[in-house]
C-alpha cells in the first residue's frame, strides 16, 4: 500500500520522500535541497510529438566523473513542449514558463528534440544538447559551473565553450553575458562558476529574443566503438552522464 | 502491474545504445496525447546504490588517449608537397601559351595537407600550437586567415573564429576517445559508420556530416585523431553556410597542418 501511494504521489508531484523503491529500505532516495525525491524518465522517452521518427536512445555515461554542471537542484525537461514553450499546447500544457510541473521532477531527456535538422544519429532532430531549468524561475539566480577542468576558450553572444583537458568538449548556452564569472582563455577547475543562468538568445537576425530561463548544455566526445576502430567526434547525448552526475552530487559524493 | 514495471525498470541500470523507432509517431496530436508516455516508466534512483566514481569508471567505457599516427601525417605533406612541385610544372608550361589568373590556378589546384605557419593567421600564436601533442588542423580559406584563433590542451585542440559574414567556424581535434560501452552502444556506432561515407578529397578520410538547430558539423577521422569542422550560422536553414553541405566540406578541403614538426619531436 505504502508503495502504491509512493508512486500516486510521485506521478502527482514528482516527489516520494516516505519511502524507498521496492526492495530497498525506507529512505533509500536521493532528496534534493528542496526536499524533493530525484526521478527521471529513461534517455530516449521524449514527451509526446517532440522525438523525430527515429533516434538514438544513448544510455552511454561518457563521463562517470564530472561535476554536475550547475548549483542547486534542476529540472531538465523540454523548453519548446513544455509549459511555456511555442510547443506546450500540443500536449495541453500552458504558456507560463514557471509553471510549477516544469520545475518538478521526473526529469525528461530532449536531446534530439525536434528542429527539423537532419542531425547524424537523429533526422529531423536538431537539439544538439540538453535544457536544464535552474532550481526557479528566476533568471540570473543560479550559477552554471565547470563540469571538468579545462580552458575557457571561447565566449560568444550568448554562450561560452569549455574545452575540457580530457578532449571533452562543453557549450553553455543563454547565460548572463554581461556578468560572467570567467574571461577567454581562463583555465578553470571541475566545480568553478561560469556565469549564471538566463535566457539570452538572438533570432535570425542578431536581434536579442529572450528565451525561456535555461541552461542549454551540449556536449562533444570522441568515441571508438573499440580499440583500434576510428574515432569519431559527435555531440553526444549527455542526459545519462548528467543523471550519474547529479546522483553523486544528491548522494553527497 | 504497473508500480511494478516501474519498479522493475527502476533496477535495470544497465547502459546500452539502440536504434528505436520513437514511441510517439508525429502525425497527428491526437495520437501523441493519447499516447502520453506520462505512462511511462518513471525511475527512482536508490541512494545505497549510487556508486563510486571509481566504481562507475571501472564499469562503464573507457576514455584514453591514442597514438598520433606521425608518419601518415609526414606521408600525407609529402605527397601535397610533390603534387604541388607536379601543379607548379604544368602551370609553368601552360603560360607559355597564356598566362593564368589566380583564381584558374586555386581551382586547377590538387588537393592536399599542405603545411602552414601559425605567424600566417594574424590571431594564432606558435606558442599556443606547441602547447598540443595532435595535429592542429585549420582551413586555409582567406577568410580565416585573419579570424581564426588556437587554443590548445595537451590532448586536445580548438581553432575558432567569428567571420566577416557573422558564422562562427570551429575546428576541434583530440587524440582522446571513448572506447566500449555496452554491445548495443557499438553495434549502434559501427552501423551508422559503415554506411557508405563520401571521402575528404586532400586528407583521403571519410567524413559524416550533422545538420542540426546551431549549423552544421563535419566529423572525420586521420592520423588516428578525432576531428570536428563545426559552422554556426544565425539562420541555420537560410545560410547556405549551414544548410548544405559544400562550404563545410570545401573548408575540410583547405585544412593546412600548423605543427608538422610536433611529429619530430623525441
Amino acid at each position: 500500500m505504502r508503495r502504491a501511494l509512493c508512486f500516486l504521489t510521485l506521478l502527482a508531484t514528482g516527489a516520494c520522500a516516505s519511502g524507498g523503491p521496492s526492495g530497498g529500505p525506507p529512505g533509500d532516495v536521493l532528496v534534493d535541497a528542496n526536499g524533493r525525491v530525484f526521478s527521471y524518465r529513461p534517455t530516449g522517452d521524449l514527451i509526446p510529438g517532440s522525438a523525430p521518427p527515429s533516434i538514438v536512445v544513448d544510455q552511454t555515461v561518457y563521463d562517470p566523473a564530472i561535476v554536475f554542471p550547475t548549483e542547486g537542484p534542476v529540472y531538465l525537461n523540454s523548453q519548446v513542449y513544455m509549459n511555456g514553450g511555442s510547443k506546450a499546447a500540443l500536449n495541453g500544457k500552458n504558456a507560463n514558463q514557471c509553471d510549477a510541473e516544469n520545475y518538478n521532477y521526473p526529469w525528461r531527456d530532449n536531446f534530439c528534440e525536434k528542429r527539423g535538422r537532419d542531425q547524424y544519429f537523429c533526422a529531423q532532430g536538431g537539439h544538439t544538447g540538453v535544457d536544464i531549468r535552474p532550481a526557479t524561475c528566476a533568471k540570473e539566480a543560479h550559477w552554471a559551473v565547470a563540469p571538468e577542468a579545462g580552458e575557457i576558450y571561447d565566449i560568444g553572444t550568448y554562450g561560452v565553450r569549455l574545452m575540457a583537458d580530457d578532449g571533452t568538449w562543453y557549450q553553455f548556452l543563454h547565460l548572463q553575458m554581461s556578468d560572467l564569472s570567467v574571461v577567454e582563455g581562463q583555465e578553470v577547475v571541475a566545480g568553478q562558476r561560469i556565469g549564471k543562468i538566463s535566457n539570452v538568445f538572438f533570432d535570425a537576425n542578431g536581434d536579442p529574443v529572450p528565451t525561456t530561463i535555461h541552461l542549454h548544455l551540449d556536449m562533444k566526445e570522441s568515441y571508438a566503438p573499440t580499440n583500434g576502430a576510428a574515432p569519431f567526434i559527435d555531440r553526444v547525448n549527455p542526459y545519462m552522464t548528467l543523471v550519474k552526475a547529479y546522483e553523486r552530487k544528491l548522494a553527497g559524493e | 502491474m504497473l508500480k511494478q514495471a516501474i519498479w522493475a525498470f527502476a533496477g535495470a541500470g544497465a547502459l546500452g545504445l539502440v536504434l528505436t523507432a520513437a514511441a510517439q509517431p508525429d502525425n497527428t496530436a491526437a495520437k501523441e496525447r493519447a499516447a502520453s508516455a506520462d505512462d511511462a516508466p518513471v525511475i527512482v534512483p536508490r541512494k545505497s546504490r549510487v556508486p563510486s566514481i571509481a566504481a562507475a569508471a571501472a564499469s562503464g567505457p573507457v576514455k584514453s588517449a591514442g597514438s598520433v599516427d606521425w608518419d601518415a601525417v609526414k606521408e600525407e605533406v609529402d605527397e601535397a608537397k610533390a603534387s604541388d612541385a607536379e601543379f607548379q610544372r604544368q602551370v609553368r608550361a601552360m603560360e607559355l601559351t597564356r598566362p593564368l589568373s589566380e583564381s584558374e590556378k586555386q581551382k586547377m589546384r590538387p588537393k592536399g595537407l599542405r603545411t602552414a605557419a601559425p605567424q600566417q593567421f594574424k590571431r594564432v600564436t606558435s606558442g599556443e600550437v606547441r602547447e598540443t601533442r595532435v595535429p592542429v588542423l585549420v582551413p586555409m580559406l582567406p577568410d580565416m586567415m585573419g579570424a581564426m584563433k588556437v587554443a590548445a590542451r595537451e590532448n586536445a585542440f580548438s581553432a575558432f573564429g567569428d567571420m566577416p559574414d557573422g558564422d562562427y567556424v570551429e575546428v576541434i581535434g583530440t587524440r582522446m576517445r571513448v572506447v566500449g560501452g555496452t554491445s548495443e552502444t557499438m553495434s549502434m556506432r559501427r552501423q551508422a559508420r559503415a554506411a557508405a561515407m563520401p571521402e575528404l578529397a586532400a586528407l583521403s578520410a571519410p567524413y559524416e556530416i550533422s545538420h542540426h538547430e546551431q549549423g552544421v558539423d563535419l566529423s572525420f577521422s586521420r592520423f588516428n585523431v578525432a576531428y570536428q569542422i563545426s559552422v554556426y550560422c544565425k539562420d541555420p536553414d537560410g545560410d547556405a553556410h549551414c544548410s548544405g553541405d559544400e562550404y563545410v566540406v570545401s573548408l575540410a578541403d583547405s585544412l593546412a597542418i600548423l605543427n608538422p614538426e610536433e611529429g619530430a619531436a623525441p
